[in-house]
């Protein structure tokens, strides 16, 4: 390959990698913060993973599914480098007074107010109870991701998601109908 | 959320498990089982009691998570604007890895094509 023909290519891998970047730059950001926590390292996992991206396929890898692979990648530094296991969201009583007060509610009746409160607490209690794996799946889920590529991000069976995902459906039905 | 006949039988058909109720909401399943799993629904009460909660707990959730939990969480960067120079980075560290491999690999060529001119074979 001659220098200017590697010159063009670099600049179209670069451009390739941007572009991805600002397609799925959010989501996998989002991502982070909801199943791992605020952190001001979130915007640092998100964006080595994209950078990872570019030295992999700059190095010839060739990636099937890129949007997985870089959900992957973040999930992965998140571990690594956030170690906090703890979720956001055990959402304690202090936290969730707070957000209670802070919600504005646009039910038209005050007896319709009552039962969305209701019913977020229960929720709130609900999503405390999740495990790391199963609030893994949701957010990630949540995010549009499918079975197969929640499969490979957290490297487990489409069997294994499924179950785990149903495990959560349960555990918010039955805070939510009993 | 349990299913009282999920194991039993229903006249000749079996019910599906809540997994696969679950894979058939989510659009998961092959044609031919979401097929299979659709034929069921048209005849089976209890089942579509079922799927409906599963959807109910989905849309529950999703308004949970956009009016209590999102709110919460710190937004993207405004802009992100560190990538593009930390792209431009390693692009640079990267191409200047793989300048060195290009002329290193010429001067590999020159060099062998000089040696068999120099040193005849034997």
């Amino acid at each position: 390959m001659s220098r200017s023909q590697f010159r063009q290519e670099t600049l179209k891998l670069e451009q390739k990698v941007t572009g991805y970047f600002e397609q799925w730059r959010d989501p996998v950001y989002r991502y982070v913060v909801a199943a791992f926590g605020n952190s001001a390292q979130a915007e640092d996992v998100t964006q080595e993973a994209f950078l990872q991206l570019y030295r992999c396929l700059h190095a010839g890898q060739s990636i099937g599914n890129v949007r997985a692979w870089v959900f992957r990648v973040a999930h992965n530094l998140a571990v690594n480098q956030i170690k906090s296991q703890q979720f956001i969201t055990p959402l304690d009583d202090e936290t969730w007074a707070e957000i209670r007060q802070l919600y504005q509610d646009t039910s038209p009746t005050p007896e319709q107010k009552l039962i969305q409160k209701e019913k977020f607490d229960r929720l709130r209690i609900a999503v405390a109870s999740l495990t790391a794996p199963e609030r893994q799946c949701l957010h990630l889920r949540t995010k549009g991701i499918r079975y197969r590529e929640i499969a490979e991000i957290l490297n487990m069976s489409t069997t294994t998601v499924a179950e785990t995902l149903y495990r959560v459906i349960e555990k918010l039905a039955k805070e939510n109908y009993g | 959320m349990d299913n009282p006949l999920q194991n039993g039988m229903n006249g000749e058909e079996q019910h599906p498990r809540s997994e696969q109720l679950l894979l058939y909401v989510d659009r998961e399943l092959a044609p031919k089982e979401a097929a299979r799993i659709e034929t069921h629904l048209g005849a089976c009460w209890s089942c579509r009691a079922h799927v409906s909660k599963i959807e109910k707990s989905i849309v529950d959730f999703m308004e949970f998570d956009r009016a209590m939990l999102t709110p919460r969480l710190s937004p993207p960067p405004n802009g992100w604007r560190g990538f593009d120079g930390a792209l431009r980075q390693v692009v640079a560290e990267r191409g200047r890895r793989s300048l060195f491999s290009i002329v290193f690999s010429s001067f590999g060529k020159f060099f062998s094509r000089a040696r068999c001119l120099v040193m005849p074979r034997p």
